[in-house]
């Protein structure tokens, strides 16, 4: 398959890291169209084709810095999203499993959120997103562990929901 | 000495991706195998693991982009940008506007890119429209009108491509410009007007049949036309920025 037709249809595959990275799915799918936009026209750059996705995420990362500096909300971003009860993924409407995940996601600081989304979205090896992310595999490995205990944190902390349906089932029995 | 103190976190992530040696796997699994709480930590890892990849497995651009919360801003900066320049226009479709509301960073490479493209034609322009607006819309109409009568057939050419919400301006039976784009292309030959293959391939998705006005050309999606456009030196414009004429 030419090496175009393959960038344009990377979009969903791409569009699912941008979104655990960036948790607001309108800007996700910005940040895609432009990493498939600089991809196809510089498409000449990219010597071995086995490292596609290596370089389109390494495109949508600089993409992704660059909205987060000029936007200057890198970590208000992450109180907003963290705080608010119907933010960019308040419309989620998928199992309120999938909207706790990408919520607890969405909390987590944006290093952790890029390498655990390499990593169990797209099974990247840690060499991968060493070269990715441009930082050693040992931060990547200190991050992805940071990621994950967090993730779990968050996940296994009751929601209000949750506990208020416990205070029922205990006044029931 | 527990073999939870010999196994730091790291090492088990590294083994519940798949990155140790074959070693290193059997080191770890002798471990799981001696040490309940060795165990339960892999377990953990790998919990965490599934529930990332149930939390987005089934994530998909979003369908339609016509509300656009935080478009206003943006514009106006592209917008002021776009009417001092209409190849700097050009340049800023390659950095991602297509439609899209975040894309207005000019990203380096895009550029060097396109600087590389064959000459500008001057007299070569893509209009593009993404949103449901016909005030939008009958401001780009005229615009073609005029851009036209001022650089005549045949080295002109404009073109009008409407991708996800703007596809419904050449929705027939639901644009109210269905007779002023047929008197256009009557008087203009070198006019033509582009309905996104995939704006349509979504609808359709949806179950909604689009009904594209017929003198609409809908083969191509329009990311692949527009880059190629900018790639053969046409100026790029998008309508809810279109400068003087």
């Amino acid at each position: 398959m030419p090496l175009k037709r393959r960038i344009a249809e990377s979009r969903d595959r791409l569009y699912r890291v941008a979104l655990a990275w960036c948790g607001d799915e309108m800007l996700a799918d910005d940040l895609v169209q432009e990493t498939m936009t600089s991809g196809i026209v510089n498409r000449r750059q990219l010597r071995d084709e086995k490292r596609l996705f290596a370089w389109l995420y390494s495109i949508l990362n600089n993409n992704w810095r660059r909205h987060l500096r000029s936007r200057k909300v890198h970590e208000e971003l992450d109180e907003q999203l963290a705080s608010e009860a119907a933010g960019p993924l308040g419309n989620c409407r998928e199992l309120e499993i999938v909207c706790r995940v990408r919520k607890a996601v969405a909390s987590l600081p944006v290093e952790q959120r890029q390498v655990i989304a390499l990593v169990d979205l797209e099974e990247f090896s840690y060499c991968d997103v060493a070269q990715v992310l441009n930082i050693p595999i040992g931060t990547v490995m200190s991050r992805l562990h940071r990621a994950r205990k967090n993730l779990l944190a968050r996940l296994e902390t009751p929601t209000p929901e949750t506990a208020l349906a416990k205070r029922h089932i205990r006044v029931v029995k | 000495m527990q073999d939870t103190d010999l196994i730091d976190e790291n090492i088990l992530g590294a083994f519940v991706d798949g990155q140790l040696d074959s070693a290193g796997c059997e080191a770890v699994m002798a471990a799981t195998a001696r040490d309940p709480e060795v165990q339960e930590r892999v377990e953990r890892l790998r919990r965490a693991k599934d529930l990332m990849r149930l939390g987005f497995a089934s994530a998909q651009p979003p369908i339609g982009r016509a509300a656009l919360r935080r478009a206003a801003p943006v514009t106006r900066r592209l917008s002021r940008a776009l009417a001092a320049s209409v190849a700097v226009a050009a340049l800023g479709l390659a950095a991602g506007t297509l439609g899209y509301h975040y894309g207005r960073h000019l990203d380096r490479t895009s550029l060097e890119g396109l600087a590389s493209a064959q000459q500008q034609h001057n007299d070569r322009i893509v209009l593009h429209i993404s949103e449901a607006n016909p005030l939008q819309f009958a401001t780009a109409l005229s615009y073609a009108d005029k851009f036209l009568q001022r650089h005549p057939a045949p080295e002109s050419r404009v073109e009008v491509i409407a991708n996800a919400g703007g596809l419904d301006m050449l929705r027939s039976g639901l644009s109210p410009y269905e007779e002023q784009i047929n008197t256009l292309l009557e008087a203009h030959p070198n006019v033509r007007f582009l309905a996104c293959a995939n704006a349509i391939a979504n609808l359709r998705k949806r179950g909604i049949e689009p009904h594209v006005i017929a003198s609409v050309d809908t083969e191509k999606k329009a990311i692949d036309h527009i880059v190629e456009r900018l790639q053969e030196g046409w100026s790029y414009v998008r309508v809810d920025a279109l400068p003087e004429i």
